[in-house]
């Protein structure tokens, strides 16, 4: 090894990682944010429109692939059944989800809640949405797709945010866990159990923290607590498995969301 | 391979990665690129491509940059002693790097794709060597 060509490149080096350095500093700062989103501009368009065809043609190789078998079936059972599960939890809660429609639409309302529309751009180990700082972005708001939440921002640049997905492994939400009615004009049933739901990385999500005394069943509705900084009766998902009782002193179920964020195109952030 | 070229891929790749591919393209290309052409490019090749990453994913701008850069370096300094494109080298290299990455950029590990682009290195070098670039020594270390 020579020792001239190892300092010339430990220099470089050197010299490339202090500069990464200073703009990762500089990253938290307002102007070079601004100088950021300016530079992410032209690249922005294009990602949507990669994402776009993505979306379309993964659509299209599930449809053929699914064709006259057993699957598409299943997959169109359990697309209605989520559907159910979504128009009796809207039926039911009338009042006030005609309430939010009108938020939705942009209606001046005395409410807290106000939505902004945003698309979706990028769906990776993260989902990117077009809306940033200057919209009003800030760290910590949900994400909603309808009345079902499907993440929450943890970081705001400039013109776009990235969103932590419900499966994400690090998500843990503070849940309660609701019966449908049977009666689809009513409100859903109370509280039945509290619990912490997590994600997995994969498509199914854990509920975990649920006490053995508490009744969960397959079909129930899971709903976002309102706690630790999660907004409160938000549709998360529900419960399709439930682990067979055991010596433990909480039991687990698996829960499957609501809403398929890799397809998703559109969303809606809670500005609060 | 000339610098330019691979940035151009490497664009192709940041695009894709910042819209639907959750495999990590860019820092497989970037470590297969330096062990091929061990230079001093490799690293302004990284600097950059990390720099175009964190734009096109909304990351935190700089981070990725300090991570490919890192990694080259550690690639760089490995080629100056032995043979960085070994078959039971280079893509446990890339496997590890992407565990890293994920781990600093997602606080997450993603075990499968990390997988696949240990496949997908041990495919490339395949195609390697059967298809030979010419080899930059940029650094004429091994002499």
């Amino acid at each position: 090894m020579r020792g001239e060509s190892l300092k010339k490149t430990s220099f470089l080096t050197g010299l490339l990682l202090l500069i990464s350095f200073l703009f990762f500093l500089l990253s938290s700062k307002p102007w070079f944010g601004k100088f950021l989103g300016f530079l992410a501009k032209p690249i922005q368009p294009l990602e949507r429109n990669l994402l776009l065809t993505y979306q379309k043609s993964a659509s299209w190789t599930t449809y053929f692939s699914t064709l006259k078998t057993k699957d598409q079936q299943i997959f169109q059972l359990q697309g209605q059944l989520n559907q159910l599960a979504l128009q009796q939890n809207q039926l039911s809660s009338c009042l006030e989800e005609n309430e939010k429609i009108k938020k939705l639409l942009g209606s001046p309302l005395p409410a807290q809640w106000r939505f902004v529309e945003a698309r979706v751009m990028g769906m990776t180990e993260k989902m990117r949405i077009d809306k940033g700082q200057k919209d009003g972005v800030k760290e910590g708001m949900m994400i909603v797709s309808e009345n079902i939440l499907v993440g929450k921002v943890i970081k705001a640049n400039e013109n776009d945010a990235l969103i932590q997905l419900l499966s994400d492994a690090n998500t843990k939400i503070p849940v309660v866990v609701k019966k449908p009615s049977p009666d689809k004009t009513k409100t859903l049933g109370g509280v039945q159990a509290r619990g912490l739901l997590s994600g997995q990385g994969g498509e199914k999500l854990l509920l975990d923290r649920v006490l053995q005394s508490e009744d969960i069943q397959k079909g129930d509705l899971v709903v976002t607590a309102g706690e630790e900084g999660w907004l409160p009766d938000l549709l998360v998902g529900q419960i399709v498995d439930v682990a067979p009782k055991s010596a433990e002193v909480y039991q687990k179920a698996r829960v499957s969301p609501l809403v398929e964020a890799q397809n998703l195109r559109i969303v809606f952030i809670i500005l609060k | 391979m000339k610098p330019y070229l691979i940035l151009i891929i490497i664009f192709l790749f940041v695009l894709l990665q910042g819209s639907f591919l959750s495999l990590n393209l860019v820092l497989m290309t970037i470590l297969v690129f330096t062990a091929f052409n061990s230079s001093r490019q490799s690293l302004w090749v990284a600097f950059v491509s990390g720099l175009l990453l964190d734009l096109a994913q909304g990351t935190t701008f700089g981070l990725s940059s300090l991570l490919f850069l890192v990694l080259t370096f550690l690639l760089l300094l490995y080629s100056k002693r032995f043979e960085p494109t070994h078959l039971f080298f280079l893509p446990f290299f890339v496997f590890f790097s992407a565990i890293l990455y994920s781990l600093v950029v997602w606080q997450q590990i993603y075990l499968l794709s990390s997988l696949v682009l240990f496949s997908l290195t041990i495919l490339v070098l395949f195609i390697l060597k059967f298809f030979p670039i010419e080899r930059a020594r940029g650094l004429k270390l091994r002499t």
